[in-house]
């Protein structure tokens, strides 16, 4: 029963303060949604591999709840957003993954109809190696169909996918996580991105650096430091990890053009920021230049250390679980 | 979150997908974005998860039809002005073409004979390509006239240069259809070299050739467009030579190649102006000596009707000449003729459709008049008395045959 919110806006569905499960039992919750629903249903082919309709309905919901349908936790949702955080997911993919996460055969057939060749191509394209890909493949399809247990559970990674990006991407990215830490488990001697890191410090320390050259480099650690993280982002992407503008512009969704300009604005004010801390420091606008002109390899200086130190926090999953 | 991240809490793939699709709320975005700069490990997943992606993935339509979106107003307004500056341009070459068609045409001849009879010369110039064409003959005395038509006279009024309309001198009402070169050979049987077929270049060649050293800016304009014009210029002073022109002028002496040196040297003493309104009325024949021989003796039978006095008191916008009658067009159409020695028009009753255009020298005439003139230069104006003469050719491009220019056929 929909319950009148205080700006007269119709507080329907799910309230945060409700469990997901309570909020499911109660029954009472969706009723608004329920032509949206019945539109949704029409529009999936769930029925193809056994769905029913209410279990269509509890995928959906529960799904949605659980991101609290894209907004932050203890946000009270209108109807409006609600449909429009339902109409951006992607049904059919999130149906299927969790009916194969629930078991249903015949959703097992229709995803490995249609995601075993991209799957097996996409994990030959990130290991670069057709052997190592189809283990690769082949270990993660194991995983999805819930051979390792965890608390005497069968757990299936589809489980985690909610429908907000489509089902072949998350399994690329699924992939390229296992890849990536596969490599970091065997190569914990020499990590992924400390192998570089580990060659220069094998290269005994010299002496104490000029003057200028600590100056320099306390100059620059402070300008990286107050870095915004989406300037940090690209720069770490263009020089640490060498992406293309196209790359990065298509992470970002923007043109590359635009990458372009942020990356030589991004830059300008980098060498203002250290010329003003150099400054700062006591050296004169022309010693400040001099230093900048300084070789790097003098400077004792590990700018991918600095660029993934961060004063902002981690990450973390703010989002209702 | 992902528990497999053994370093940090990392986003797990729903996120860095979610991020790479573009399908994150912007706030949950932010997160993910401020993680991605400093941690290594997800940035080498999202890399690795975004190369491994076709090109245009089939599930993930969402971040290509907004491009077009984000364009800024200004950037379509853009599209428009290009659209715009570049139909601007078209019309511009277009007109710079028309334009240098018209300075393509060799002008009229600044010619008047001292008796003030006006005399049509109904010689039209050539189009370009009629110029690079080789079964286009003329004989030489024609490609005289035409070249001494294109040399404006140092006393030609300029205001009256100005004030003639195209069609007055280049035979066309509309001054940039295509034009034939017109044969003068029929009104100039005195004139025909003895014995000798001429396969003349063009008169515009002739005119171009023989006095490009003296054209203007614009002349040579016109004449840079028409490369093949060398050419003919020597084949022109080749045949130039003619004791028997020559000996009726009595101007050159034994010397074949007198005649082409005089045109030379004439031309480099006179001014030449190749804009296509050009007055030629007052030019006298005194002068017109000076400038070349072919063109004095060509001057006695061909004069200029740029300005004729028709009795419709309007201008003529085409001309014909032969065997001593002069056909002209008004500018509304109507016909006028002038036999002989008869000074006064008779308007020609109309036996055509539509509106008369043109007048022309019928071409078949011509062809036989060259046959003939070669086989036996005496024989001339009476072979072809039966043939068709004229030609008038009406606004639906409908020709007309005429032998006396009084009683019009259609073809």
């Amino acid at each position: 029963m929909p319950r009148l919110a205080s700006k007269g806006t119709i507080q329907v569905g799910i309230t945060p303060s409700q469990s997901v499960e309570s909020r499911l039992d109660s029954g009472l919750a969706y009723a608004p949604e329920a032509a949206l629903l019945d539109e949704f249903w029409l529009a999936c082919d769930a029925a193809s591999y056994g769905v029913t309709r209410v279990g269509f309905n509890e995928i959906l919901l529960r799904a949605a709840a659980a991101q609290n349908f894209g907004q932050p936790a203890e946000t009270i949702l209108s109807t409006p957003q609600k449909a429009a955080y339902l109409r951006a997911v992607k049904i059919n993919d999130l149906v299927l993954a969790q009916s194969c996460a629930a078991g249903n055969e015949r959703a097992w057939q229709h995803f490995v109809a249609l995601y075993h060749e991209p799957l097996t191509r996409a994990a030959i394209a990130i290991t670069g190696s057709e052997t190592l890909g189809r283990d690769l493949a082949g270990s993660l399809y194991g995983e999805l169909y819930g051979v390792s247990e965890r608390d005497g559970q069968r757990r299936c990674p589809l489980e985690g996918y909610r429908g907000r990006g489509s089902l072949i991407g998350w399994l690329r990215t699924t992939l390229a996580q296992r890849h990536v830490d596969h490599f970091r488990r065997t190569h914990r001697e020499q990590p992924l991105d400390d192998a570089s890191l580990a060659l220069d410090s094998a290269v005994p320390a010299p002496a104490a650096p000029p003057q200028n050259l600590s100056q320099l480099a306390q100059a620059i650690e402070q300008s990286l430091s107050r870095l915004a993280n989406q300037d940090r982002f690209l720069l770490a992407s263009y020089y640490l990890d060498e992406r293309t503008l196209l790359q990065i512009a298509q992470l970002l969704d923007v043109h590359e053009a635009t990458v372009s300009r942020r990356l030589h604005r991004t830059t300008g004010e980098l060498r203002k920021q250290i010329l003003r801390n150099l400054e700062r420091a006591g050296m004169s606008r022309r010693a400040a230049e001099e230093a900048m002109g300084a070789d790097p390899r003098d400077v004792l200086l590990d700018v991918k250390k600095l660029l993934q130190i961060s004063a902002a926090e981690p990450f973390q999953e703010k989002t209702a679980r | 979150m992902n528990p497999v991240s053994q370093f940090d809490i990392h986003p797990d793939a729903e996120a860095l997908n979610g991020f790479m699709e573009q399908a994150l709320p912007s706030a949950e975005r932010a997160e993910v974005l401020a993680h991605l700069a400093t941690c290594s490990r997800c940035r080498q997943i999202v890399a690795l998860a975004q190369d491994a992606a076709p090109v245009l993935p089939a599930s993930t339509p969402a971040a290509i039809p907004r491009e077009p979106a984000r364009q800024p107003s200004w950037f379509r307004w853009l599209q428009f002005a290009g659209a715009a500056a570049a139909a601007c341009a078209l019309i511009a070459v277009g007109l710079t073409v028309l334009r240098h068609h018209e300075l393509a045409q060799p002008t009229q001849i600044a010619k008047a004979s001292q008796e003030h009879m006006p005399l049509p010369m109904s010689a039209s110039p050539a189009p370009p390509a009629a110029l690079a064409s080789p079964a286009l003959k003329l004989s030489p005395k024609a490609t005289s006239s035409n070249a001494m038509k294109s040399v404006i006279l140092p006393g030609a009024p300029a205001h009256r240069a100005a004030s003639a309309p195209l069609g007055s001198i280049s035979g066309f009402a509309g001054g940039f259809a295509p034009r034939e070169p017109l044969p003068n050979k029929p009104a100039l049987p005195q004139l025909a070299p003895p014995a000798q077929s001429i396969p003349a270049p063009t008169a515009e060649a002739k005119s171009a050739g023989t006095l490009s050293q003296s054209f203007t800016s614009r002349a040579r304009q016109a004449q840079a467009q028409r490369p093949s014009l060398a050419t003919h210029e020597a084949h022109f002073q080749s045949q130039a030579a003619q004791p028997a022109l020559q000996s009726q002028l009595g101007k050159a002496d034994a010397n074949g190649s007198q005649a082409p040196q005089q045109v030379t040297a004439a031309n480099q003493t006179i001014e030449v102006n190749a804009s296509p309104a050009i007055e030629t009325e007052h030019a006298s024949s005194a002068q017109l000596e000076t400038i070349s021989p072919i063109a004095s003796a060509h001057g006695a039978q061909v004069a200029k009707v740029a300005r004729l006095k028709l009795p419709s008191g309007l201008p003529s916008i085409s001309t014909a000449v032969a065997r001593q009658t002069v056909l002209a067009i008004d500018a509304a159409g109507s016909l006028f003729l002038r036999a002989g020695s008869d000074k006064n028009w008779k308007p020609v009753p109309q036996q055509w459709t539509g509106h008369a255009m043109r007048v022309r020298i019928a071409a078949a005439a011509d062809a036989l008049q060259s046959e003939t003139s070669a086989a036996n230069p005496v024989a001339s104006a009476g072979d072809t008395q039966l043939a068709p003469l004229f030609e008038l050719i009406n606004d639906s491009n409908v020709v007309w045959t005429s032998a006396d220019g009084l009683t019009w056929v259609a073809k």
